[in-house]
Parts: structure tokens; sequence; C-alpha cells
């Protein structure tokens, strides 16, 4: 049996390289900001960046203080760059373990290929290794490439050495002896024995009596300086598709296509081939985006930026659902709810599964309506009200108008519900106006004396208030009210929340009292 | 009339956002005739509201919101409400009526304060409240309180239960059933069932406003201080937010128009102010009578022990003339504290004294006190007012009216702990405490505490809590806005800009109680009736709610029993000098003239010394050129900022050197200021000059020199210099002259020193400048034992003490004691050396140690595996430590420090019981190469602070000499003017605010210390390596005058000298 064949791909930088790659910025330094405005943080940079003196962690206002551009972190970009990459790394062999992913939020990415056997095929290790670099380049990215016989010295190689190394077999350890030992997953404690030991560099580590080094540092002593000899044998795991990974179909279509029918019955197939791949996993799905490509206005002589845009809208059932016709449904019904603006001229469908869901009903519960079938009745009062109006209130902490938000119906995991104490029975039941009615007001004073309210002039028998709040003070804008209780002369005397916005100087009737 | 009734200050500590002064000065300028203060569980902005009450000619009442625990809890919103406001107890509002009442509260306070065993809010139950209730009205408050509690948890019929249980225990005539209005729907709920209660009791409404701040808009400082009290953000505060911006000071207009339905409550307001006829002028404060023996009284038992004290100290002199007016002068004194009723005030200064002497603590009297000759009789200072002529009317005048001052130094650690535990002893838990230190928001804590409300991350806020600019030295682009610029920031964007406003509202407002470093108050009858007592953190100690200034504006008289590290280096001196020199030390026999003292002094060679060892100094000392003791005094008086901004250290010295002629501002001063050339340095001379020349009297002059002695009190400074200038018209001095004279007197605003105070430093400043010069080692050994302490680090002090040969050796563990030790010199017996202690290995703990210390008193370890079986209490990271700085070398079988380490990593791996007593299998030789010079330095640096070995520029001499750069040892015999470039580590950064933003910078090589001058430009140029860099190379100007040797840098760079972890003693 030949000897195994490894070969490691590490990509420096890699988010830089990536968004640096997507802006078609050339050869300009570049520094990445993470984080919301205004604590954006530098996060990566490429080469030319960090040669300018700047380091990940300043501020935004102290990066601009660098000739450099800066970009804001785009993780979209880093995922499919990174899944450019592992297809590029596809074409020389199948089993591919990536060993630091860019989801992880580290800057670089690693790759280690089994390319054991390939040598009839594609060449030697070094004349592999040199187009699997040209073949990376080509993608637009610059990496360093390391073949060995073990895997575990072609990373170390890889992250510590640049541009093309084909370890000899035998010289393993000779080859690694100088790379630092930061190339090794240390943690702080083991850095600093090793600092304090006056060992820096991979040889040093190497060097060190092993039983002696086994009796100090345990196995995870063995383990490093096998690593550091080019001996430890690195089990490869070659990256399988997690089963709740994202499953996607994608169609371009020949002419544009404005009318929903045609493109519903597109839809339908991909979610058909969708279904399928999920149900192979024993998965139904759990969330479905739908991207429509927009054909451009071309009349908009004013339109900038890219030729299309996408329309992209997400449904997201309450319990994972594997029913074809429900989730079409559900996509007919939000597509509906919100059109694309231009016709389509390509679309793309990506599910998230999930397990699907398995409940033991009850022999003497009540029948509950099917899930899918109340998730479209909810679809269609969603179409019919609004989004965002359909669900449960959810009360919030504070202070503010209309305390609460509606959130989606959730399914209750088990028969324990929070029990919460009642509001008071005598309370007197309001109903809100929603959305408020803006109204006219005549006031004595400062407080409300008539209305002007669905046409008419209603005079005010009695009132109370001003009920003020006020808050949010920090963000921009603040917001405050003040609230009236009145009663209206007329028979039948009905009793009224009004709200007034001193900032904008507008009354509105906000309630009614029962 | 409307008199607001129920306030918090910013001194109810995060639950108010305005200080009292603030609510006071709003009050006046709304023409209320009074207001009440009510902070919650306290009196501790008391004595501010009712000094700003008298400065305002208003009226201040005073109460507090009392928590009690069995009243129930206090409001919370209903349980289906999402909410997070925690469970607190019910506050009752107490108004103090009469000094009863006031004496009551306190009590009361104090009652449940000290029931806690550590500090804490606490609670009173209701029968301590029914105990003290008398001379009390109570409130029947706001959310905080009883009604609105009883009626949230069970209806109208509660409510009317608890206030009918007030109504039991304060009376009906005491009970205020009180309304606020805050425009909140809930709130008016709880009004019309409280009117309801008030008509079934027949209870008076009283209308307040429940005020929290003095305006609106401070109501977002509140919301501030509630997410820190809370520990969120305001994006999670929630409900625990206020709903808006009402708890104002409101005037009676806007009251009598919230409450036109209710005018009895308003009115009522008026009535019930006329009632509370407590003000906190008359507190009934006493200081305690010290027993005196039968058929004396104090002052006859004072004059005792004058006559005696005078004796012992004056009859050595041997000068009958100065016995006589040594005698004169304490009659004089003694008549005065007889008239003043002081003579107890004495005694009990006098018996703590006798307690140090007779316990071996080192003890002396500094400040005023050093002026007086009965002080100085009865041991208390020992400075001699009368040989120095110094002015006792600085220490205690009868028209000032007020209590003397006596500070105590005492050596800092545990002996002064058993001085303040004995003051505890002798006055009882309720006689004597601690003054308060109101810890207050500056710019790192105000930024920090802000920027988390605002959401800002941990390493944001670290980041720019360091960059906040910390230097004495504020120019005025030196914003706060700036610092945020600095450390990144955008503060264009509005989160920022907020966050910086609010960091500028957040300045001096109240952030918690701390104990002053040694102010106790003492008190005849019982201090808990005068003021508040609670539990300090630290075990064994009690505080009061007030600060010093508020004891001293409310009559109290403290005593400073202050910790001082060169007391306790003297203490130390007197153990270590008999016993390792074998000669006696008396510091009060110390030789006065000794030649090498001078020298040292002459020649600012003075690192480690009291006083005199800072840059300032340095550069001071050549050109004063000290040759007796009065030049010290001047010495240590001169380098302070208020000589320094009045622009009178130059003049001086150039007087003293004979280069400029003695000259005075009037001829009637020349008395006054002959001593001093001319040139006014000290309080005293302050006072004479102001009854000279504007004919104050001497309390008159006296509370001059206060108004510019406080910080406080600049307004008051500015009426008495019209008087100031009208008495000197009176005389004829011209307006020029005046204008010169008041600027002498101003420059002495919040920096002056009494002359007697100097003389009291430069006596110890003296003390220790003989040690250092005569007993280097044992010197050395206590100031090491006493970090931190005094301007240089313990590495700059090492390397000082060896260039003056002292040979110091490292951390051993066959050697080391826990404190560093002397050893004698194997060739001499009479030379020491300096032995570091296990207390520098950094991260050794003492209970680690002391085992070590036990098992090598039976015998000295064989090896690293005898240390480990013999002190399993060393945790492996002990001796990684102890390895690493080579402490290990000693013991067998070791040959270096990595050595060490690659054996303690093997012995000090966990091994269980069965296996531990097998012996080490392993005998082969380290693998690990010996560390090199710059890794052995590193360790050092990390593992103790200091090297024993070469200085880190020593190694690259060589290199700094083909550089063109000096050692600082080269300075002194270049000419003036000429180029220079010097080189060496950073021990000290400084940018005084004096100084017009300069900064100066010490920098230390193998030969000594040289300063560089930096001025405001290069700073700029060079800020970033100013600041941060460790070692740099400065080139420019060698100013070399009168043997004041620095160098003007023109250009700064950073030097890669050595990764050592040096540390620099930067002046914040």
């Amino acid at each position: 049996m030949p000897a195994p064949l490894y070969l490691c791909v590490h990509v420096r930088d890699f988010a830089a390289q990536a968004l640096k790659q997507s802006h078609e910025l050339g050869s300009r330094a570049i520094a990445i900001l993470n984080g919301d405005p205004p604590l954006e943080r530098i996060f990566a940079m490429n080469a030319d960046a960090r040669q300018h003196g700047l380091e990940t962690g300043m501020s935004r206002v102290q990066a601009e203080s660098f000739p450099i551009l800066l970009l804001r972190r785009d993780r979209a970009r880093e995922d499919a760059a990174f899944a450019e990459l592992l297809r590029c790394a596809e074409q020389f062999s199948p089993r591919i373990e990536a060993i630091a992913s860019p989801l992880e939020d580290l800057c670089g990415a690693t790759l280690v290929l089994d390319i054991s056997g390939s040598e009839r095929m594609l060449g030697s290790a070094q004349e592999i290794a040199t187009s699997v670099r040209r073949a990376v380049r080509a993608i637009g990215y610059e990496s360093s490439v390391a073949a060995s016989h073990n895997a575990g010295a072609a990373l170390l190689a890889a992250r510590g050495l640049p541009g093309i190394v084909a370890v000899v077999s035998g010289r393993e350890a000779a080859t690694l002896a100088p790379l630092p030992l930061a190339v090794l997953d240390l943690d702080v404690a083991q850095a600093e024995t090793f600092a304090v030991w006056g060992i820096h560099t991979l040889g040093e580590l190497a060097a060190l009596p092993t039983k002696a080094l086994a009796a100090r540092l345990g196995q995870s002593g063995l383990r490093m300086q096998a690593q550091a000899r080019g001996e430890h044998r690195h089990l490869l795991v070659p990256g399988e598709e997690a089963p709740d990974a994202p499953i996607s179909e994608s169609l371009e279509l020949e002419h544009p296509v404005e009318l929903l029918e045609p493109l519903l019955f597109l839809l339908s197939q991909m979610l058909e081939q969708i279904l399928q791949q999920a149900a192979e996993r024993a998965m139904a799905i759990a969330s479905m985006e739908t991207c429509l490509t927009l054909e451009r206005n071309t009349l908009d002589v004013n339109a900038q930026g890219p030729a299309h845009c996408e329309h992209c809208r997400v449904v997201r059932p309450a319990l994972p659902e594997h029913d074809r016709l429900t989730l079409l449904k559900l996509i007919q019904l939000d597509l509906e709810l919100h059109p694309p603006e231009a016709a389509v001229i390509a679309l793309r469908l990506t599910a998230h599964p999930a397990r699907l869901p398995v409940a033991q009903q009850g022999l003497f519960a009540a029948q509950a309506p099917e899930a899918g079938h109340l998730e479209i009745l909810l679809a269609r009062l969603r179409k019919l009200v609004g989004e965002g109006r359909v669900g449960a209130p959810e009360l919030l902490d504070t202070h503010a108008p209309e305390p609460f938000r509606v959130v989606n119906f959730e399914i209750a995991q088990s028969a324990s519900v929070r029990k919460t104490s009642a509001p008071p029975q005598h309370a007197p039941a309001m109903r809100m106006v929603r959305p408020p009615r803006a109204i006219a007001v005549e006031l004595r004073g400062d407080a409300p004396a008539a209305m002007h309210y669905e046409g008419h002039r209603l005079i005010l028998q009695a009132g109370s208030g001003p009920w003020r709040t006020s808050g949010a003070w920090w963000t921009h804008p603040a917001w405050c009210r003040e609230e009236w209780d009145v009663v209206l002369k007329e028979e039948p005397q009905r009793c009224l929340r009004l709200a007034h916005d001193p900032g904008a100087s507008c009354w509105y009737v906000i309630g009614i009292y029962d | 009339m409307y008199v607001e009734l129920h306030a918090r200050s910013a001194f109810s500590f995060l639950e108010g956002a305005s200080l009292p002064e603030l609510l006071m000065a709003r009050c006046a300028q709304l023409d209320m005739p009074a207001m009440a203060l009510l902070d919650r569980n306290g009196l501790y902005g008391a004595p501010r509201f009712h000094i700003a009450a008298q400065r305002a000619g208003t009226r201040a009442h005073i109460g507090a919101e009392i928590a009690v625990r069995d009243a129930g809890e206090r409001m919370r919103p209903p349980q289906w409400l999402p909410h997070q406001v925690p469970i607190e107890p019910v506050r009752l509002s107490i108004l103090a009526e009469t000094q009863l009442g006031y004496q009551n509260l306190c009590r009361l306070i104090t009652r449940y304060k000290l029931r806690e065993a550590h500090k804490a809010e606490g609670a009173a139950s209701l029968s301590d409240v029914a105990e003290f209730a008398a001379g009390l009205v109570c409130l029947t408050g706001g959310d905080e309180g009883p009604l609105a509690a009883a009626l949230a948890r069970g209806g109208y019929d509660a409510a009317l239960r608890e206030i009918g249980r007030l109504v039991h225990i304060f009376g009906p005539r005491n009970v205020y059933v009180e309304l606020q209005r805050h425009f909140e729907r809930e709130q008016e709920h709880c009004n019309q069932a409280a009117v309801r209660i008030a008509r079934t009791l027949h209870l008076p409404l009283l209308a307040t406003n429940g005020v929290s701040y003095a305006t609106p808009y401070e109501r977002e400082v509140l919301d501030v201080l509630t997410t820190i009290r809370h520990h969120c953000t305001l994006e999670t505060a929630g409900r625990l937010l206020t709903s808006n911006a009402e708890h104002y000071l409101r005037s009676a207009r806007e009251m009598q128009q919230l409450f036109r339905d209710l005018p009895e409550a308003i009115e009522n307001t008026g009535e019930l102010s006329a009632r509370l006829i407590f003000e906190m002028s008359d507190l009934g404060y006493r200081f305690p009578d010290y027993p005196v023996p039968q058929g004396d009284t104090m002052q006859t038992f004072l004059e005792k022990r004058t006559e005696e004290g005078i004796c012992n100290r004056y009859q050595p002199k041997c000068d009958e003339t100065l016995f006589a007016r040594a005698q004169k002068q304490a009659q004089r004194e003694l008549s005065l504290i007889a008239k003043l009723g002081l003579a107890g005030y004495f005694l009990i200064v006098w018996d703590i004294v006798q307690f140090c002497g007779r316990e071996g603590i080192l003890v002396q009297g500094r400040g005023s006190a050093a002026n007086s000759v009965v002080c100085y009789a009865l041991g208390i200072t020992a400075i001699d007012p009368v040989g120095m002529d110094l002015l006792f009317e600085r220490f205690l005048s009868e028209e000032r009216g007020e209590w003397p001052d006596i500070d105590l130094d005492l050596p800092s650690g545990n002996q002064r702990e058993r001085a303040i535990q004995y003051v505890y002893q002798r006055y009882g838990e309720l006689g004597a405490a601690m003054t308060a230190n109101v810890i207050t928001y500056r710019g790192r804590s105000a930024a920090r505490e802000t920027g988390k409300a605002l959401g800002f991350d941990a390493d944001t806020l670290n980041r720019l809590t360091k960059l906040v600019s910390a230097w004495e030295w504020k120019d005025k682009d030196d914003s706060l806005g700036r610092n945020f610029h600095d450390a990144g920031f955008d503060i264009q964007h509005h989160r920022i800009a907020k966050y910086v406003e609010l960091c500028q509202r957040m300045q001096d407002l109240p952030r918690h109680l701390g104990q002053h470093s040694g102010g106790m108050v003492i008190c005849g009858g019982q201090l808990n009736a005068v003021v508040p007592i609670e539990p300090a953190s630290m075990p064994g100690r009690t505080v009061i709610q007030w600060d010093k200034e508020d004891c001293a504006d409310m009559k109290i008289i403290k005593v400073d029993l202050l910790g001082l590290g060169m007391m306790a280096v003297l203490k130390d001196c007197l153990t270590l000098v008999p016993e390792h020199y074998n000669q006696p030390l008396d510091l009060a026999q110390l030789p006065p003239n000794d030649p090498p003292t001078y020298r040292a002094l002459q020649q600012a060679d003075t690192v480690g010394m009291f006083q005199v060892e800072s840059r300032a100094q340095m550069a001071a000392l050549p050109r004063n050129v000290p040759t007796c003791f009065y030049d010290i005094v001047v010495q240590v008086a001169i380098i302070r900022p208020g000589p320094i901004v009045g622009n009178m250290m130059n003049p001086y010295m150039k007087r003293r050197r004979g280069r400029e002629k003695v000259t005075y501002y009037h001829p009637l001063l020349e008395p006054v200021l002959k001593r001093t050339l001319g040139i006014p340095l000290f309080q005293e001379q302050l006072i004479r000059m102001a009854m000279i020349i504007a004919n104050f009297t001497g309390g008159e002059a006296e509370e001059l020199r206060r108004a510019v002695g406080m910080r406080r009190s600049m307004a008051r400074m500015r009426d008495l210099d019209g008087k100031l200038r009208r008495g000197m018209t009176a005389n004829g001095i011209a307006p020029a002259v005046q204008n010169e004279i008041i600027q002498s007197i101003s420059s002495f605003a919040l920096y002056g020193f009494p002359e007697s105070h100097a003389a009291s430093f430069a006596l110890i400043a003296y003390a220790s400048a003989y040690l250092k010069c005569n007993y280097l080692a044992a010197f050395t050994a206590a100031l090491l034992n006493n970090q931190p302490m005094g301007f240089y680090s313990p590495a700059t002090i090492v390397k000082d003490a060896q260039r003056h040969g002292l040979r110091v050796k490292p951390v051993d563990v066959q050697h080391s004691d826990w404190p560093c030790t002397l050893e004698p010199e194997p060739s001499n017996a009479h030379r020491f050396t300096l032995r570091l202690g296990l207390c520098y290995a950094h991260g050794m703990r003492r209970d680690t140690a002391l085992p070590l210390l036990a098992a090598r008193a039976q015998r000295a370890f064989m090896s690293i595996q005898d240390l480990v079986l013999r002190v399993p209490e060393l945790r492996k990271s002990d001796l990684a430590l102890l390895a690493k700085i080579g402490a290990l070398n000693s013991l067998g079988e070791v040959e270096h420090r990595r050595d060490a380490l690659w054996q303690v990593e093997y012995a000090g791996r966990p091994a269980g019981p069965l296996l531990e007593e097998l012996p080490e299998e392993e005998s082969a030789a380290s693998p690990l190469r010996q560390m090199s010079i710059e890794e052995r330095l590193v360790a050092d640096f990390s593992g103790t602070g200091v090297t024993v070995g070469r200085h880190p520029m020593a190694f690259h001499r060589a290199q700094m000499r083909q550089m063109g750069i000096l050692a600082s040892c080269d300075l002194a015999g270049l000419p003036h003017g000429r180029n220079v470039r010097i080189a060496g580590c950073v021990i000290a950064r400084q940018r005084p605010g004096t100084a017009k933003g300069f900064v100066f910078l010490s920098i230390e090589d193998e030969t000594g210390i040289a300063n560089a001058i930096i001025t405001p430009a290069v700073y700029e140029q060079f800020k970033q390596v100013v600041v941060y860099e460790k070692f740099l190379m400065i080139e420019g100007e060698l100013q070399n005058q009168e043997n004041v040797i620095s160098v003007k840098a023109r250009e700064i760079r950073s030097l890669q000298i050595s990764q050592a972890e040096v540390r620099s003693h930067d002046f914040h």
C-alpha cells in the first residue's frame, strides 16, 4: 500500500482577501471593520495594511489615519468565498478537511487535502502543490501550500512557510524545526511554560527528551512534540455536509417573468428537489428562503449599481414542514404580500433543514388543526391584515407607548405553562385604536376642551391628565407623550383616551374605554 | 407659600442626581423659604445642605428616608408585567422637628447600620422606630413609602391599617399623608386613597414632589445612576428607569396649580415647615472630658504636664534665655487654652501620644500644632516653636472661635491601626469613629460607568479609561472630548456626543462613602446622637456619615491619625540599626549637623529621602545648598505649587546665592519676611502680613488664610480681597505694591504650607537623610519593606543603593526572610549586604512563605524535591515563580534558573498520596539552556520588579557610545548649552499643573538618573513615545547651571533595550 500523501493549503488573512477580491481592489491595502457603529473595530487586514502599522482591534477613527481602504465585514461574502475555495480544492481531491474556517471568526482558512494515489494522474507532490496554488491564485487568493506524507507536518509547514513546500519524507522534523511555536495550537498556559523554558521553535521542542517532557506536560506535551517532529498522526476528517446544512436550488430563466403563477410552477419543481434531498437526510424544512433575481429597470437612467438586484423572502413555519403544497402555499402567500418590483430573471431557493417534529397526541386531547393548515391560515391572515399583526402579543419592559410586540405563535414544549397573575378583574377595559386616529383639539388652558372626530365637533365634559411619559433620551430621536382620559358630553357618554405628541403638536385618539 | 419637604440629593447614592448645594440654590432661585432633605438611610448630605441654606438665607429641614424591614416591601409593578425591580423594604420619610428628634434620627440610623456586620444599607425594625420616634414627624411617602406599598399589597384597608400603625408610633399630630403628582395614572389612584385615609383618620394632607433632582434636565443623570445601581444598561433597564422627568424641584406656583383641588395640602407645607424648629447650627456636640486625678482640674493637670515637659525639653538645651521664653510662651498659651476651655482636647491628644510611647509606636504631630510650645512640651510635636520663633496664632487664636487641629503622623500599617483601636477602646463604639471620605465620580470612573450604562463593551471602556488624560496639567485642548477622540471615538456620532456630555455631568457626583485616611472624631457623650455612625468596610472600624470638611463646618473636632510610610521606615531603622550595627539610635538625638547628610542634600543625592527626593526637589537642592536645619524647612516648603505658581522660588534662590538684592514689598513687612529673604513662603507669614499691612485682626487674618487654603472658599476669598485692599490703602500702600502683595497671598490658594508643618516634615526628612547616609543597608531594607511609598520604584531604590556601594542579593529560599534583611559581609562583619525578602516574589503569599521559613529553620533544604515535600503549601505556580527569579539556584543540583524550572515542573506535578514519597527517578541534567542576560532581566522584573544584577542599560553601553549617547554621570562635566544625547529607562513622568504643559522625565542608566525637560510643542510631537515607551533616547541642549543638570529635549526616540517590564512612576 503506497504511503499516504497530504497537501495543505493555507490562505492567510482570508477575510481580507475575500473582500478585496469581491470589490476588485487590486493591490490596495485594506482593513476590515467588524461590529456596529460607532464601535467598529479592525478585525482583519491584508499584508499591505499590516505594513502600514495597522493592528487588529483599532477603532475606525484610529484606522482612518492610515492610507488604507476600510471595508465592512461581509460574512455572506466570506461564506461564499470559502465555498469557492472548497470547490477549487475539490478539483484535486474529494477528501478535504477544513481546519479553520472563517465561520469560526478566524482570519485564515486552512484546508488539508488527501491526495494519496493522485500522483500518476496529477504528477509529483511538488507538481500537485504548484497546481493547487495556481488554481487558488486563479480564483483570487494568495496561499501557501505544503505537501507531506504526514498531514500534521503539511499543516504546520503551510502555516509557517511561504510559497510551496514539499516536505521530504524523513525530513519532516528538519523542515519544521525553524518554525515558531505559534504555528501550534497552544493554550495560554502552554505558551507561557514554553516561553519561560526558552523554547521558541518547533526544533527546540522536538529536541526535548520525550519521557521527561511527558512527565512534565503529560499527553499534551507528547502530542505537541510529535507535531513538532512531524510524527503526529493527524487523522484526516473529511468534511461532510451536516444533516442540517442548507439545501439550495437555483434556476436561471430564459425570459423575464412578471407573473406569479409561472414562477410558482417553477418553484414547485425546485421545492420538489429540495424536499427530496431533505427526505434523504430524514429532515423537514424549518425555513425557506426565496431569492428572486430581478431585471433592472432600464428606463431609469439615474439607476446605478449592479445590473441586477435581488428580492429575498423567508418563510418560517412554526414547526418544520415537509409537505410541498403547504410550503408552496406559504411561499405564494408571502410573495403575494411582498411582490417583487420587477420581472424575475433567476430563482434560488435555499432551505434550512430541521428534524421532523415528533409529538405524542394525548388520547383524550382535543383535536387540533394540522400544523400546516394552521400555518397557511396564519399566512392568509397576515396577508389580509399586514405583517407583524398576526401572532401573540409579548409585553416589553419599557415605559414607552404600546409596550408590546407581536411575535409568532410558539408551540409549547411542555405542559408547564408559566403562570402569571391576571390583571385585576375590576379594571375598566379599553379598546386601543390602531392605528391612532389623528384629531384636531381645541384647548382651554393646557387641557383639551373640544375635539373634531369623525366629522363632528365633540365637546369634552370632563378630562383627567396629562399623564406624561418620556424615555429613550439616549437615542435619536427620544420619545415623549402626554395622554388625557376624556369624557364626551354627548349621549351616550363615551370615554376616550387621547394622546398628544408635544414634539409634533399632534393629537390622536388612541383608546376607547368600554 | 409652598415648601418642598421631600427631596433626595445625590447623597442618596445613585437615587438622586443633584448635589445638596444645587438643590438649595434652586430652592433659593424659586424663592422658597425652606426645603427639606431626606436622603436614603442617612444624613450624608445634610451639612452641605445646611451650609448652603445659611449662605442662601433659607432654612434647611433635615430628615431621612429610613428603610424599615417589617413594614413590608416597597411597591413594585404588578406581577403580570415584565419587570426587574428588586425587592426592597419600605422607607419611612422622617423629618426632625426638634433637636431631640434629630438626635433620635441619628441614633435610629446608627442602631440599624451598626447591626450589620459589614458595610451595608441595613434596615430598622418598627420597634426601633417606635423607640426613637420622639421629636420626629413622619410622612407617608411616595412610591417608596408605606402607603403606596400597603395599597398595592392589600388595597385600601391594608393602607388604612398601615397608616394607623404609623399614627400609633408617631402620634396623630406627627403623621402627614403625603401626596405627589408626577403625571402618572397609578399615582393618582394612590392619591385618591390617601385623601380618603387622611379624612378617615383626621390626618393632614401634605403635597410634595418627591424630588430626585433640581431640574428636569438632570433626569438623564438619574437614569444613568439607576443603571449603575442595578448593574444594567439604559437599553435593558426597562421600568427601572423613571417614566418621565417630573421629579424636579417645582415652584410654589406650579405646585399650587397641580394641587388646586387640594389647597390644604399646599398650605400644610408652610405650617409643617414652621413646626420644624430644628436647625443644624447646634448639634449638641461636645469634646470628651479627660479624667484627671482628684484635686485636679483638666486645666491644672495640663499645666502640670506642660511644666514637666518644658523642663524635659528645654533644660538639656542649657539655654536659660530660651527656657525663660518657653516658659513665658507656655503661660500665654495655657491661659488662652484655659479661656477657650481646650484643656481636655490637649490632654486627650497627649493621652494618645502617651499610649504610642508606651507601645513603642513612633508618633509626631504635624501641621500647625507644631506652632505650640504646649504641644512640644507634651511630646505631641517635635519642633521647638520658641527656638524657631513660630507663630502661635496660626494654631490657636481667641477670635477664631474654633477648635485647633492636631494631626499625628504614625507609622503606616499595623502600628497606626493599634493607635486607632486604642481610641475606639478608650471612648467606646458610640464615642469615636473615623470621618468619611466621599468618593466622587472623576474622569475615569465617570467615563467607565457612563460607558457601561450606554452599553459599551468592556474592551472599549478599558481602552478609553486608559487614555483619559490623567496628567495634573490640563491644556486648553485637553478636554474630555479630545480624550475620547484620542481613544478612537467618533465624537460627531450622536451616541458618542451624548456619552461625552454625560461624563461631564457625572463629574463630582458622590459614588460611595469611603473612610478618611486617618481622621477620627471623638465625642463626649454619644457621637451617635450627633451624626449617624455606620460600619466601615475594614473590620473593627466605624465611620460617621460626614467627611472632614463637613465636620469642620459642623464644628466637630477630629484628630488625624495619619499613616506615614517614612515613619514606618524610621521605626524599622530603630530596630535594624541597634540589632545589626550594634549602635544605639535615638531619633531625637541625631547629630544636628552631620556633614555626609548635608553633602548628600547639597548634591541632590536624595533618592529615598522623605520630601526631598522628587525631581523638582533635586533640581532645587543644588541651588538652595542647605547647610542647616532651617534650610531644609525652607526646602520642604518651597517646592510646592503655591510658591512655584507665585513665582517665589526663583527669587528666593537668587537672593540666597546673593545674586539678587533682598527687598521687601513694604518696609513694614521686613520683620515678617526677613527670615525668608523677603519672599513669603509660609502661611504664618501670610497671616502676619495681613495683620501688619491691612490692619487685619489675628482672627481675620486666619480667616483669610483659610479662605485661600480651601477649595470651597474661593468666593469668600474674593470678599476678603476687597477688605485687604481697603486696609492697605488706609496704610498708604501704593496700588502696584498692593497687587504684588495680593498676588503673593493668592498663590497660597490650595497649597500653602505652614512653617511649623514644614519644620515637622523637615525633621523627618533630615532623619531619613541621616539614616541613608550613615546606615544605608538598614535604611534601604526598611524602605523596601514599606513599599509602596515615595517617588521611586523599588527597582530605582535598589540601583541607587548599589551605586552607593551596597551589595544587594537576590531572593533565595535558603536565605531570604519574608521582609528584606541584612546579612553581614563575609569579609567585613561591620559591612552589610541587603537580602531581598520573599515578599518581593510577586504573587507569593505570606501564608505560603511562613511555612517555608519554619521548615527551613529546622534544616536547610537539600533539593527542590526536598522543598516540595517539606513545604506542601507551595503550589506549582509558586515553585515556578521562585525558579524563574533564581530563588532556587542555591538548592542542591540546581545549576541555573531553567534547570530549576525544569525540576519544579516535575516535582510540582500533582502526585497521589501513594506516590508522593517516591524518590525522584530522573537525574539527567536539564535539557533547557541557561537564560540569557535579557531573559534573566525580563524574569527579574516580571517576578520581583527589581534586578540585583547590572542595569539593563549597562549591557548596551558600547553600542550607546557608538550612537554618541552619554551616560548620565558624564553630563556634570559638560558645559551649558551643548548638544547631548542621553538614554535610559523612564522611571518618572510628570506634567505638573504648575508647569504650563511642560513634561519632566527622569531616566535612569547604570550610572545614575538624568532629567529631561520637554516643552509642550515637543511633547505634542513625540507624545506616543513619551507616554508609552520604556526606554528612550533624548537629544537636546544640556542645561547645566548651578549644578542643576537637565536636558531640554529636541528629539525623542524609543530604544529597543530590553523587554523587561521596568515601571515608571507617572504622576497623574
